[in-house]
């Protein structure tokens, strides 16, 4: 377990300079789709500790807080498979070069290594732009590593990321609809909430009451 | 890297650790997950004076320490002649100072927290020398807690929990709740923010209107100006803190019209007053009461003089006879 803890580790620094080398241990070292899939589901729960507040407004237990970071884990990591088969498929369309789908899954997963910082999004003033450093750091990687996979420069490289995610959004709003709504279905229930309170509703509810029976003391109201 | 370059990386970490797990007591109290003990205890005493000892006042003032504070009951030395004096100046109000705004559940650093033993050692530290390295610690956790009132993100939460204990405050002190008695936060330094966040909620908490003072005030544009009636924004020419929140925070900015900060300014709901060449801490600080202007007045003595002048324009200040709590 460690050992594959260290590995996740590696993977993680590697893809946050995304050298060239990589492109050749993503290719053939045997553990790596595993270890990718790890750096992928600790970037998911990273990123859900930094939007955390979510789960706080809608008083979340700490049993359910734990498992919905596992979860948001799990759906960055088929979320991740999707976005690589809409890259694969838009590249193997564009460019002369046809890399396999395992290699191409394996470089876009590595792009999610900034968003392992995702914790840091919690922090107050500062959060929202580290969470847009954060993307924008994790996108410029996928843009290398298609260039790498593909080896093309850096506008076909973004022609194929743009369409890969116009492909995505199209299958989402269609026929992946059923898919996103069973998704969500599954949130709430693991959560046990329907996600709907934000913040902005605790300014309006807590606004209007009056009294200490409005008081609130933790917990449940 | 050299041990100096771990040493600055290590630290960097540490600190962006440390703001990452701010919010995380506020949040943390509002899910449920801890501080309801705590809050059970003032529960008994919201019982608005049940024995009919303590007689009204005609308004209320509660004074919100800085970021220097580390408990209800400890606020740094040099504030306290300035409370006496409040409390001297303002016959008719009652001054209060037992809300510890840095933290949602009014817990201290030193009270039961799984961290109190080493707030108390820094506390001690800091009694030896208030310049000690370590003090400075108090004043980074407390400066995270003020970002997090700012947070829209955030500040929902936290400002209600400081909202409530300050409404807990006024009726320990026999505060009537609906009544229509005035009350004003006086927010020093980070206090300022907090003051103007729960301002949001009191007004509807207490029934009575709320007004904000701010002296050195570090604040944003925090919606909590849509219910305060006033708020007065005293600062020093020399001080580098006070003006950090009209840029550190957009909504402060004057390319923004409609934010909350700008619209109240066009409403007139607040009011700027410059002090004179007054820094935020040292020598020439709001609180020296040794440094003289040139009318012969020291700082703590304009500072009190303008603040009574603004209650008193407001019609919160009427009479000048002293008084203790």
């Amino acid at each position: 377990m460690l050992e594959y803890l260290w590995s996740v580790w590696r993977a993680i620094q590697l893809g946050l300079r995304l050298e060239p080398g990589v492109v050749q241990i993503a290719d053939t070292h045997p553990k790596a789709g595993g270890v990718v899939l790890g750096v992928v589901i600790v970037a998911g729960i990273s990123l859900l500790i930094g939007q955390s507040v979510i789960l706080f407004a809608n008083q979340v237990r700490p049993g359910r807080f734990a498992l919905s970071l596992l979860i948001n884990g799990l759906l960055l990591a088929m979320g991740w498979l999707m976005w690589s088969a809409a890259v694969w498929i838009t590249g193997d369309r564009l460019f002369d070069e046809s890399p396999r789908f395992v290699l191409v899954l394996r470089l876009i997963g590595l792009s999610y290594a900034p968003l392992v910082f995702g914790f840091l999004i919690l922090m107050p003033y500062l959060g929202p732009f580290v969470q847009r450093v954060l993307h924008t750091w994790s996108f410029l990687i996928a843009l290398k590593a298609v260039a790498m996979a593909y080896h093309v420069g850096f506008w076909p490289a973004l022609a194929c990321v743009g369409i890969g995610w116009l492909m995505m959004m199209a299958l989402t709003s269609t026929v992946g609809r059923p898919v996103v709504a069973l998704r969500n279905l599954i949130w709430r229930r693991l959560t046990g909430t329907s996600m709907d309170l934000s913040a902005q509703d605790i300014l309006r509810q807590f606004a209007v009451d009056k009294t200490s029976s409005s008081e609130h003391k933790g917990g449940k109201p | 890297m050299s041990i100096i370059g771990l040493f600055f990386a290590g630290t960097l970490a540490l600190l962006f650790v440390s703001a990452a797990v701010a919010p995380l007591e506020s949040l943390g109290w509002y899910a449920g997950w801890f501080g309801e003990k705590e809050e059970e205890e003032p529960q008994e005493l919201l019982t608005p004076d049940p024995a009919g000892e303590i007689s009204p006042a005609s308004h209320y003032l509660v004074y919100l320490s800085g970021i220097g504070a580390i408990a209800p009951n400890s606020i740094p030395s040099e504030e306290l002649p300035f409370i006496a004096g409040l409390q001297q100046k303002l016959p008719d109000s009652l001054v209060l100072t037992d809300v510890f705004p840095y933290s949602v559940t009014n817990l201290g650093l030193t009270g039961q927290r799984v961290t109190a033993r080493v707030w108390r050692w820094i506390e001690q530290l800091r009694l030896k020398n208030p310049m000690a390295v370590a003090a400075f610690l108090i004043n980074l956790r407390n400066v995270f807690q003020v970002a997090t009132s700012a947070d829209s993100r955030y500040g929902p939460i936290y400002n209600l929990g400081v909202a409530q204990e300050i409404r807990n405050s006024l009726v320990r002190h026999g505060y009537p709740l609906d009544n229509g008695t005035p009350v004003t936060l006086l927010g020093w330094s980070g206090g300022g923010q907090i003051a103007l966040g729960a301002a949001w909620y009191l007004p509807g908490l207490i029934g009575g209107p709320v007004y904000v003072l701010s002296l050195g005030g570090v604040m944003s544009d925090d919606i909590g100006l849509k219910r305060v009636e006033r708020l007065w924004h005293l600062w020093g020419e020399k001080d580098p803190l006070a003006p950090l929140g009209e840029k550190l925070y957009a909504g402060r900015w004057k390319i923004f019209p409609t934010s909350a900060w700008n619209r109240a300014l066009v409403e007139g709901k607040i009011v700027l007053i410059p002090l004179g060449p007054f820094t935020h801490n040292g020598k020439g600080n709001y609180f020296d009461n040794e440094t003289t202007l040139p009318s012969g007045e020291t700082h703590m003595e304009f500072v009190l003089e303008k603040i009574q002048e603004a209650l008193a324009e407001e019609g919160l200040s009427p009479g000048y006879s002293a008084q203790a709590v």
